[in-house]
């Protein structure tokens, strides 16, 4: 078992001392209905490092993920686009590998193969073919979480975003808040969907299916404090074997944005992946235009109150 | 990035296009802001007309009360319609979530039929069914308490309907930062028009004579807080109806305001169509507004 596991391990077992957990028995007053569990104490943050320099885009990872959350497939549609059958995040499809295909009308044939490693990467490059693994971004302030009107979206104790889709009655506030495009109401059952951070293996120890299924290792899971190791090492070595282009997108606060618990490392602006720039977060707004409402409603209700008592006229 | 040819003029897939999922923002939605703007800006116009010129407005107040009412019940059946699983709207009324416009609403939404019902029963049923004096008077004081408590209500149905938007990451409503007070406006015009239109079929001349000049001032105040909205989406209106979109708003948002304040100056029948181009133009406005959200 690699060092990195045994210490996801010891994050887990820290929130599950004795186990599955086991519900607490506290009935809030009045009326079942309204029984509900304390949330269980927040534990170290867990997150996702995707490495897109190194995805292959083979896909295991968007199949790993059906196949373990039964996910059924949807009918196939070509999108014209390169190898991306998957079009978008959705109710159905909580992993998309995503296909950027920069290549020249004439690619020069016949080239001598590099013998080294450092001879590959220092080659010049006739095109780009670019891959990322996309999902929920599980972002440290989650708009989704901040717009959901029954409390069936919750944080974890790992940090990550989970929908409760036996609570969600279908408001399509998360989606609409979402700047990233990731959840979904199914049209088939009408509940919120999207990427669950695999939280049923993550509290049996285990790391998330998507994780597991990546032949490359592209896609690693853990404590955020190693993945930004690894993610800033990563990048690092990038830098110094030619590849000045690299960037990590999501490690650290956007200006209007919190971090995200699932980064990235892209080789190209964040707008060619299919990511905003810089996200925002939609409540910043919220209490100037609740003002802005308010204050027209005071002006609008002393006009109309000034008029019916005659002192306009 | 190398300064490659064949990269320009070829963006990814995934650019210039919209990000977000669209919501299904439209039909129902665009009803239910209407509905749920029309209520709530008549019931602040009948708490101000009835609470403050009791004398000109008081006997209206049962009839307006039990309109209010109507139609925050179509508003509130098709809210609970639009869900994905409409049977699940009680667990909106687990929990209360200040950061969630819509949990504002609900509650909102809550308390204002709450009160509005009480409002009705304390003030129908000493007329229908007769009470003795002392109960008629506890009961008077009580459908102007609920009245009051129901208009407050209401005034927060308003203000949330425009931040549910609003507060998004919708675009053409993200940026909207007037959307909310444009929404404030509109509903207590679109209020005080089926104030009058009630009034007109009530018989009550003289209450739409006090309506007449807050009717106008109402009409300049949306047409204020519309053109700061517009300011705010003007971009993603050009890219979704190309250049002629502000000759095209312009003409029908001015030319309704026109229309509206000279047809009231034709009695009866001025009013009622003043009061009908309000309302139209109430419902288009929010299928316009809603429907920038929709991708490009």
């Amino acid at each position: 078992m690699s060092s990195l596991k045994e210490r996801i391990f010891a994050v887990v077992k820290r929130a599950y001392p004795g186990g599955e957990p086991a519900p607490n028995g506290r009935l809030d007053p009045v009326y079942a209905l309204f029984r509900r569990y304390q949330p269980r104490p927040a534990e170290q943050e867990l997150a996702y490092f995707t490495d897109t320099s190194i995805c292959s885009g083979c896909k295991s990872c968007e199949m790993a993920c059906k196949q373990w959350n039964q996910i059924e497939s949807e009918p196939i549609r070509w999108s014209g686009d390169s190898y991306d059958n998957t079009f978008d995040l959705s109710a159905k499809n909580w992993r998309h590998v995503k296909f950027i295909e920069r290549f020249p009308e004439e690619n020069p044939a016949n080239r001598p193969a590099p013998k080294t490693i450092d001879g590959l990467l220092r080659e010049e490059k006739a095109g780009q073919w670019l891959f990322m693994s996309d999902q929920c971004k599980h972002c440290q302030t989650s708009p989704c979480h901040e717009a959901c009107p029954t409390g069936a979206i919750m944080r974890n104790e790992f940090g990550g975003v989970y929908y409760q889709t036996d609570i969600c009655m279908g408001c399509r506030m998360c989606m609409a808040a979402c700047p990233f495009g990731v959840p979904e109401v199914s049209p088939e059952t009408g509940h919120s969907m999207k990427c669950a951070e695999c939280y049923d293996r993550l509290r049996d120890g285990l790391t998330p299916a998507c994780q597991l299924a990546c032949p490359t290792g592209a896609i690693e899971f853990g404590p955020r404090e190693t993945m930004l190791e690894k993610a800033r090492a990563r990048m690092r070595f990038l830098h110094e074997h030619g590849h000045p282009e690299a960037r990590l997108y999501g490690v650290g606060e956007f200006a209007n944005y919190s971090g995200l618990n699932s980064f990235y490392l892209i080789m190209d602006k964040p707008e060619v992946y299919g990511l905003p720039a810089e996200p925002v977060t939609p409540t910043t707004f919220m209490p100037g235009d609740y003002l802005r409402g308010i204050a027209t409603l005071v002006v609008c209700a002393a006009a109309v109150a000034a008029c019916l008592m005659g002192t306009i006229l | 990035m190398k300064d490659m040819t064949w990269i320009k003029g070829q963006p990814s897939p995934y650019e210039l296009h919209d990000l977000t999922h669209f919501p299904d923002w439209r039909g129902l939605i665009v009803w239910d802001a209407f509905f749920n703007n029309l209520t709530s800006g008549l019931m602040v116009i009948i708490a101000l007309t009835a609470l403050g010129t009791a004398r000109v407005f008081g006997w209206l107040l049962p009839y307006a009360l039990i309109l209010a009412f109507l139609i925050l019940a179509v508003d509130l059946v098709l809210l609970v319609a639009d869900l994905g699983d409409p049977w699940r709207f009680l667990h909106s009324l687990r929990v209360f979530r200040p950061t969630s416009p819509l949990s504002v609403g609900v509650w909102a939404l809550t308390g204002y039929a709450i009160c509005l019902f009480l409002a009705i029963l304390t003030t129908w049923v000493p007329a229908l069914f007769g009470v003795p004096h002392a109960v008629g008077l506890h009961m008077a004081m009580a459908a102007r308490m609920f009245t009051t408590l129901a208009a407050l209500c209401a005034a927060a149905v308003i203000c949330y309907k425009g931040v549910v938007f609003s507060c998004t990451s919708q675009p053409g409503v993200k940026n909207a930062r007037w959307l909310t007070a444009f929404m404030v406006s509109d509903s207590l015009l679109m209020g005080c028009g089926l104030y009058m239109c009630l009034a007109v079929f009530l018989g009550a001349g003289i209450a739409n004579a006090w309506l007449m000049v807050p009717f106008h001032i109402l009409l300049l105040i949306r047409f204020g807080t519309f053109w700061l909205l517009w300011l705010d989406v003007a971009p993603r209106a050009r890219r979704m109806h190309r250049s002629n979109a502000f000759i095209f708003i312009m003409v029908y948002i001015v030319g309704g305001i026109i229309a509206a304040a000279l047809a009231c100056k034709g009695g009866q029948p001025g009013i009622l169509a003043a009061a009908a181009l309000v309302l139209i133009t109430g419902v288009c406005e929010r299928g316009w507004i809603i429907g920038l959200t929709r991708p490009l």
